[in-house]
């Protein structure tokens, strides 16, 4: 019987789940956090050394190799910040002035486009969204059914994703 | 325990519960090590993560001033559900018609 296939694996696979990392460790720590990048930079360093040492064997997929690594660091990172919190609260990072602007800008955008939404749109999108409703509270909220509901965010979304790319 | 992997990808639906905070913390670790292997899912919800924090901008909707007070978007209210829109119509219709028969009468 063959041997089942294994995974190959370089530093440029690696370096092509970036993003994909970026947006886990973003998920989990907060776009916010001063600490994001150097996380991803910790993570994309240690996989690579532990595919360059032959740690990866290939048994599994190079996704689930980094998936764990990402999701091991996280959870240090939180533990690590947790201990030193208790001691001392670190200040409150200061709001990088350019992105603020940036933020208003996309921000005043899509006010534009949500505006130009008719009302049956943009009252999904309120209320689920901004008012943090549920899908079924929503529904009961317009009269209109659970599906209904989906079928409106999800058509606002598209035209509101066409509108913003770039 | 062996965690249930996901065998297919995910709707919209379920990415909006996820990108919301609203499943449980298996569900929502067996889809982030899903879309670490399906660039498709991982595309789909890095887009629709963009828009929702943006929506969730308080800019965008307007101040609070423009809503209603319980915080209902500009326009809605009881005339904007079919049911009462309906009810006050017709309530309307057969107060007037009733007016009218009374003078002619």
């Amino acid at each position: 019987m063959a041997a089942p296939k294994k995974c190959q694996a370089n530093e440029e696979d690696v370096l092509k789940y970036r993003s994909v990392i970026s947006f886990r460790v973003k998920k989990a720590l907060g776009g916010s956090n001063p600490d994001w990048e150097d996380v991803v930079n910790e993570i994309l360093t240690q996989a690579i050394e532990k595919v360059r040492s032959g740690e990866f064997r290939g048994d599994s997929s190079i996704g689930t190799f980094l998936y764990v690594i990402t999701s091991r660091r996280i959870i240090d990172y939180i533990r690590q910040k947790t201990r030193v919190l208790k001691h001392a609260p670190e200040p409150h990072p200061l709001p990088d002035p350019h992105e603020a602007v940036e933020a208003q800008e996309r921000a005043r955008h899509v006010a534009s486009v949500v505006s130009g939404l008719k009302p049956k749109f943009r009252d999904v999108l309120y209320l689920y969204y901004y008012k943090d409703l549920s899908r079924d509270e929503v529904a009961r909220e317009l009269d209109i059914t659970p599906r209904r509901v989906s079928e409106r965010v999800n058509y606002a979304i598209k035209l509101i994703r066409k509108a913003i790319k770039p | 325990m062996k965690k249930k992997e996901l065998s297919h990808c995910p709707d919209e639906d379920f990415m909006d519960s996820y990108l919301l905070g609203r499943i449980s913390p298996e569900s929502m670790a067996n889809f982030e090590k899903h879309y670490f292997d399906c660039t498709c899912c991982f595309h789909r919800v890095a887009e629709r993560d963009e828009v929702i924090k943006l929506l969730k901008n308080q800019d965008v909707f307007g101040e609070p001033a423009e809503r209603a007070e319980d915080g209902a978007p500009r326009g809605r209210g009881l005339m904007s559900r079919p049911f009462w829109r309906w009810t006050i119509l017709l309530a309307a219709a057969g107060l007037i018609a009733l007016v009218v028969w009374l003078l002619v009468r």
